[in-house]
């Protein structure tokens, strides 16, 4: 019996895998070098069951079989006696492919274009009228892209003498890995146990790739009999999105119609295809009255890795995209974004089948704090003035400022499956202790003590003892968001207090009384409630000699619905950075970071999702101030290099 | 190649390849909780390790060069009472490493206590191989300072 304790590294079989270094071809076959039995092969034609992973309803080859559909497919998987080994003689294993005829057309499975408008068809039905107003356009890009942990997961695998396969691996999405596991070896999904390592990730998508190394693995560790282990980083890929907003706006610099149009390049498959469309319809409806809107979001299929539903990243692109054209909006009606975002928001976001309606006058205080605190007005008008030719210093400068709402919870929160619990007591002692399974900054929170304690005594609680312990800290990976899965729990936890409370008053109560209770499982992905909003500015310079966009001053502003964390601050800057990172921004010698932070506990069941807004923020703010930095006309493409901005300069872009 | 060394307290004879940088062979041939970072050349400073009690980044250490030394990874060193040192530290100061780059600062924090290394520039420049964001510098310095303190009361007491 291989148990866990029983097997050493030395009767170990170690994966790595052979991957595609070109797109759009056919897998005819591989040459191979002559493999002992020390080594086991693993192609498409090998796996028992299924050659497939299903990631939120789409189906994905765990190895590429005939046709290779974008570059770094996992093609075939080694394992050997240890990595060394294993490494020299996957050098030696080459693919043999063969040209074949791609249509990027063919997009079944993709969703069908997402359509939005009102007022008046085609934008007023009158072009007179349009002609004689002015035109404002505005474009921004964001690439594909691939992110890698620094991180490397272990997986391991290995097959009991009862036939049941074990996995240890880091991930959260635990039934994603049974079930993958269970349909690539055809077995039912009981003969599977998953062991569940501690793990931490930048983001919840680095947590998808185990699932594939953990099939790979079982299979390894089913075929040859003996413990396989794979070590490999977590990869996130970003889709890559083109916005292009036309404004009119009359004579007196009021908007008023307006079209947008969205192409979302997801790779070769399209995760979650409506859930990403209606995530990016959410922010680019316009916060200004309009007289007609229009707007088309169509997602496209490109040879290239498919983007795992990264959330946060399509509403940071569509916060983005708005930014940029409130700038530029901002610009032709010669005022500062600041100042437009104040005389021309509404007071409410307008109604959707997508989002609610969302009150903006505190944000709009934040505008106005922001933009005084940042000395942004000034600073913004001198850049236009001394940009293009009139810049005579050694760098360009420029600076952004951004401002939106975030969604409550997490993208990826309804592939979460910590199953929250809580066994609350009422002592003869008269104390309450809450003790079970959920996430320990519950534990720590005042607020939420404050709250459950008002709960329970209704009005007084100066005779109530609340004890939050006992608590394990449950494994909730990935950014430092709060899922709403935690603030259900919250509220079922509210409920179960409001019950001990009742128990406890009964007449004939026997003291202790225990409850005990599991969270339910009821959170959409991505809720578009009122749960946060924030502001941010961000200066940036670009030294004329490196041409490397550099940031000099942040001032971020958020009041999230979120219980008053250690070290929250330093998370909203961490994320600010890591953002910067991704896009390829440097960062100036005099850098400065300022972050505010007020808690809006309004409804203690919701739960800000931090990242989703700072990043957006952040990217939106950024955007705005290369924009004019660069002074580049309508277009914006991120991430921009040094070639790049010397072209937007020379005027040739 | 046969390399003789003593890692995490057990002295050990590894076979290896001579160019194997430290940081795999943690991972793959002694399979080091602590140590899971694989930058491929990013820079990224999350796998410092204690090569005679002095910080070095594990991933810039060839095996060849690991002969009679004495390597602490984190595994080992979080068990000391030194850990326990800098981990009050943090809580005085208020501020803790995020899970990435947890035991790589610690590990370099307990490199600059040991040597009394005090300096705001020198804690700046030895600690600005830590890629990762989560701590400000100005905390960085505190916790040296901070950690500083209560090893030499501790020393102190126990004198």
């Amino acid at each position: 019996m291989a148990d866990r304790k029983n097997f050493s590294r030395y009767t170990m079989r170690c994966g790595m895998i052979l991957r595609s270094t070109e797109a759009g071809r056919k897998l005819e076959g591989f040459e191979m070098p002559e493999l002992d039995s020390r080594f086991f092969v693993l192609k498409a034609e090998n796996i028992p069951g299924a050659n497939e992973i299903n990631i939120m309803g789409t189906k994905i080859p765990l190895l590429a079989s005939d046709f290779i559909a974008y570059k770094g497919q996992p093609l075939l998987v080694l394992f050997g006696p240890d990595y060394e080994t294993t490494e020299l003689a996957l050098e030696k294993i080459k693919a043999i492919t063969s040209p074949v005829d791609f249509k990027e057309e063919d997009d079944s499975g993709f969703p069908d274009p997402l359509f939005f408008s009102w007022g008046l068809e085609d934008n007023g039905g009158n072009d007179e009228e349009l002609q004689q107003m002015k035109k404002v356009e505005s474009s921004f890009e964001i690439e594909n892209g691939c992110i890698e942990a620094f991180n490397r997961f272990p997986i391991l695998s290995w097959k009991d003498s009862n036939g049941t396969i074990h996995i240890e691996c880091a991930s959260q999405w635990q039934s994603l890995v049974r079930n993958s596991v269970a349909s690539a070896l055809n077995l039912s999904i009981e003969t599977i146990t998953l062991h569940p390592d501690k793990y931490s990730s930048k983001y919840d998508e680095y947590l998808v790739s185990p699932a594939f190394y953990a099939a790979y693995t079982a299979i390894a560790a089913s075929v040859t009999g003996m413990p396989s282990e794979m070590r490999e980083s977590g990869t996130i890929s970003r889709p890559g999105i083109s916005f292009h907003t036309v404004t009119w706006i009359d004579k007196n610099n009021k908007p008023r119609h307006e079209e947008t149009s969205v192409v979302i390049d997801q790779g070769f498959w399209a995760i979650m295809g409506k859930e990403v469309q209606r995530q990016i319809m959410v922010n680019i409806l316009p916060k200004y009255s309009l007289e007609s809107f229009k707007a088309m979001i169509r997602t496209q299929k490109s040879s290239k890795k498919p983007s795992i539903f990264c959330g946060s990243m399509v509403h940071s692109a569509s916060l983005a995209s708005r930014g940029i054209h409130t700038s530029r909006l901002a610009s032709k009606m010669e005022l500062t974004p600041s100042s437009f975002i104040l005389d021309t928001n509404k007071d409410a976001t307008r109604f959707t089948d997508w989002a609610p309606r969302h009150d903006l006058t505190d944000l709009e205080e934040k505008v106005r704090r922001i933009s005084i605190e940042s000395d942004f007005n000034r600073k913004w008008s001198s850049a236009s003035l001394h940009s293009g030719k009139f810049g005579l210093q050694g760098y360009l400068y420029g600076i952004g400022l951004s401002s939106g709402l975030t969604t409550a919870g997490f993208s990826t929160t309804t592939a979460k499956e910590n199953q929250f619990n809580a066994t609350l007591s009422y002592s003869t002692k008269k104390n309450v202790t809450v003790s079970g399974y959920f996430p320990q900054s519950l534990s720590g929170d005042r607020n939420i003590k404050e709250t459950l304690g008002r709960t329970f005594s209704n009005s007084d609680q100066s005779e109530l003892v609340l004890f939050m312990e006992g608590t394990q800290k449950a494994p909730d990976s990935g950014p430092d968001i709060l899922s709403s899965y935690s603030s259900i729990f919250l509220t079922q936890l509210m409920k179960a207090t409001m019950k001990l409370s009742q128990l406890s008053k009964k007449e004939d109560a026997e003291l202790p009384i225990t409850l005990r209770f599991n969270s339910q499982n009821l959170a959409l992905p991505c809720e578009f409630e009122y749960s946060g909003f924030g502001t941010a500015v961000v200066e940036l310079v670009i030294p004329k000699i490196s041409l490397i966009p550099e940031v000099k001053n942040i001032w971020i502003d958020t009041a999230l619905a979120l219980p008053n964390l250690k070290g929250i601050k330093d998370r909203i800057k961490s994320t600010a950075m890591v953002a910067f990172e991704d896009l390829g921004i440097g960062i100036a010698d005099n850098f400065n970071i300022n972050v505010n932070f007020s808690s809006e506990r309004k409804d203690i069941g919701t739960y800000s999702s931090m990242e989703n807004l700072v990043r957006s923020l952040v990217i939106s703010a950024l955007s705005s101030a290369l924009w004019q930095a660069t002074g580049q006309g309508s277009g914006l493409k991120l991430p921009m290099g040094d070639k790049e901005i010397e072209k937007y300069i020379e005027g040739e872009a | 190649m046969k390399i003789d060394c003593n890692i995490d307290g057990k002295t050990l004879t590894l076979s290896l390849n001579s160019n194997k940088p430290l940081s795999l062979i943690l991972q793959e041939n002694l399979d080091n909780q602590s140590n899971t970072a694989h930058c491929k050349g990013r820079m990224c400073g999350l796998c410092a390790v204690l090569v005679d009690g002095k910080a070095e980044l594990s991933c810039m250490v060839p095996a060849f060069e690991l002969k009679g030394k004495n390597i602490l990874t984190f595994d080992q060193f979080q068990k000391t009472r030194n850990m326990k040192d800098i981990s009050k530290a943090y809580e005085v100061v208020g501020v803790e490493p995020c899970k990435d780059c947890y035991a790589s600062r610690s590990i370099i924090f307990e490199s600059l206590i040991s040597s009394e290394e005090t300096t705001p520039d020198e804690i700046k420049r030895t600690m600005s191989v830590v890629k990762c964001n989560c701590m400000e510098t100005v905390d960085e310095v505190n916790v040296v300072t901070k950690a500083l303190d209560i090893r030499r009361k501790r020393n102190v007491r126990r004198s």
